[in-house]
């Protein structure tokens, strides 16, 4: 197991706020991590940070570090970081224009304007996200008429426009129907092959299925959120260790 | 019982003010349109007004009225949408906006008559930019200015917000997530806007009495004078030539009707695209 990724006591603050405090995990590279925990226990914060959009938002304070292959996020120009930690959100954006201008989004934002090259993009990217044959003869077509599911993949392509290493998907298949699920569960599975996931998830079906690994948040009563137990997911699911993991994953609380 | 009836008789006093109100417009309309349409021919779209009476013709004041929106529109603008996205996107909160807002919402509404003296000192005397499409366009554009800006900067704030976090995900940067996606997104919400700006420069008297003047000439440069379609009507009516002046009225009625109907295109055509993403 290779580390893709190194959090050494990270905590983070929005304002005064106490978001996240000590998280000190280390993700594995080409695997699918899946975050859990109930509402408000610093899941989307803690996946935010790894884009470092947090700090978009509001002001946000940070400690600790967070090592992508051995370079610190903090040091790098958050806008290469994005281009290469892709964001996958629940509610995909179908931008205005065609299909084809909602995948060569990224590329074109960082200066490729070559129009062969933004077809191979497109065309790969349309593939990857295992879409390319049911759109191909409507590339140029309006991206708004396409059904939850397919903007959905739509939003992975245009991640993967800009081969990012790793991915985050923050809920990205609580909006969406069964069979829609379905088919971005087996496309996180082989987009592991080329990228790092990590997946915050509110279904723990989903996260038993797709993970390799599992980390549980919780957020106690003085405030920030913190890890409580992070492992295999197979272990996790079926011995955890701890009883406030238990607890949650079989439903009696969060 | 008594409260279904009640409720029916609340229905048919509302029907009953409504139809009022849509009888009165028809009337207003045809009455217009009934007047202007005798002895009405093309002609008098495209002929200059003749002798001391200034009848039988309003091609000069058809071309004072585009050449003013024109002019007013490649002004106000690039200012208005500016200054809403400046206000929607940038601003941000602070007593600098709180002003910036409150004196918008004064400025629309000052009576345009205000405009029109104001544009007279200012830009006609003071800048000596005579009476001319000029002056009567920078007094317009004083005029429809919060109105722009105020339906663009609502126009920015309706873009979903996903458009945005999905742009800044990719590494965009706020200008290239401005322009290049949440603008074209707003773009026909604006455009409404420009319209609804252009409709009422294109009725408005007062402010370019003053301005733009009376010359019943064709502008043909931004400092020649002109004579636009309501100031003719205004002068028309007042000096008691009422038959033509109902011709001039079913003109400019007419193209409003059709400023108006286009605007609506534009937001219906609007509305309907955003129902469609949000499913």
């Amino acid at each position: 197991m290779n580390p893709k990724i190194e959090v050494n006591d990270l905590n983070l603050w929005f304002g005064r706020v106490h978001i996240l405090q000590d998280i000190d995990i280390i993700i594995p590279a080409n695997q699918v991590t899946a975050v859990i925990g109930p509402s408000g226990s610093g899941k989307s914060s803690l996946l935010r940070c790894f884009d470092r959009t947090n700090e978009l938002i509001t002001r946000t304070k940070t400690t600790g570090h967070i090592v992508i292959d051995g370079r610190d996020l903090a040091f790098e120009d958050p806008l290469d970081l994005r281009s290469r930690v892709g964001m996958i959100f629940q509610q995909p954006a179908s931008l205005p224009g065609s299909i084809y201008e909602n995948v060569a989004v990224g590329p074109r934002l960082f200066g490729i304007r070559d129009r062969r090259k933004l077809d191979v993009i497109v065309e790969e990217s349309l593939t990857r996200a295992a879409l390319f044959n049911e759109l191909k003869d409507r590339l140029k077509k309006s991206a708004g008429a396409l059904s939850g599911g397919q903007k959905q993949r739509m939003a992975i392509a245009r991640a993967l426009a800009l081969n990012p290493e790793v991915l985050l998907f923050d809920e990205a298949t609580s909006a969406l129907d069964p069979i829609s699920t379905q088919r971005v569960e087996d496309l996180i599975d082989k987009l592991k092959s080329t990228t790092t996931i990590i997946m915050v998830s509110h279904n723990m079906q989903q996260a038993a299925r797709v993970s390799d690994h599992t980390l549980f948040m919780n957020v106690e009563e003085d405030g920030a959120a913190r890890v409580v137990e992070f492992g295999p997911t197979d272990k996790i699911f079926t011995n955890p260790e701890d009883e406030k993991t238990e607890r949650y994953i079989t439903g009696r609380f969060g | 019982m008594r409260r279904r009836v009640y409720d029916r008789i609340v229905q048919i006093i509302l029907i009953a003010i409504a139809s009022m109100m849509a009888l009165f417009l028809i009337y207003l309309v045809g009455y217009i349109i009934g007047s202007g349409i005798r002895g009405f021919s093309f002609g008098f779209l495209t002929r200059a007004p003749s002798g001391i009476t200034q009848t039988g013709g309003v091609w000069p004041m058809i071309a004072s009225s585009m050449y003013l929106i024109g002019l007013t529109l490649l002004i106000a603008v690039p200012l208005g949408v500016g200054g809403g996205i400046y206000l929607a996107e940038y601003a941000g909160q602070g007593r600098i906006v709180e002003t910036i807002r409150f004196a918008v919402d004064i400025l629309s509404s000052v009576p345009s008559i205000v405009f029109g003296l104001f544009g007279l000192a200012l830009f006609v005397q003071f800048f000596g930019l005579k009476y001319s499409m000029l002056s009567g366009a920078l007094t317009l554009t004083l005029m429809v200015l919060p109105l722009l800006l105020k339906i663009s900067e609502e126009s920015f704030r309706a873009v979903p917000v996903t458009y945005r976090e999905a742009s800044l995900a990719l590494g965009a940067t706020k200008d290239q997530t401005i322009f290049r996606i949440i603008l074209p997104t707003a773009l026909p919400a604006v455009f409404t806007g420009v319209l609804l700006s252009a409709g009422r420069a294109f009725g408005e008297t007062a402010a370019v009495l003053y301005t733009a003047g009376l010359s019943p000439t064709t502008p043909v440069f931004p400092l020649d004078g002109g004579r636009t379609l309501s100031t003719h009507l205004y002068l028309l009516a007042t000096t008691g030539k009422i038959e033509e002046s109902f011709k001039v009225a079913m003109v400019l009625l007419v193209v409003i009707l059709v400023f108006n109907v286009l605007s609506n295109v534009v937001i219906s055509r609007f509305r309907r695209r955003f129902i469609k993403e949000a499913r």
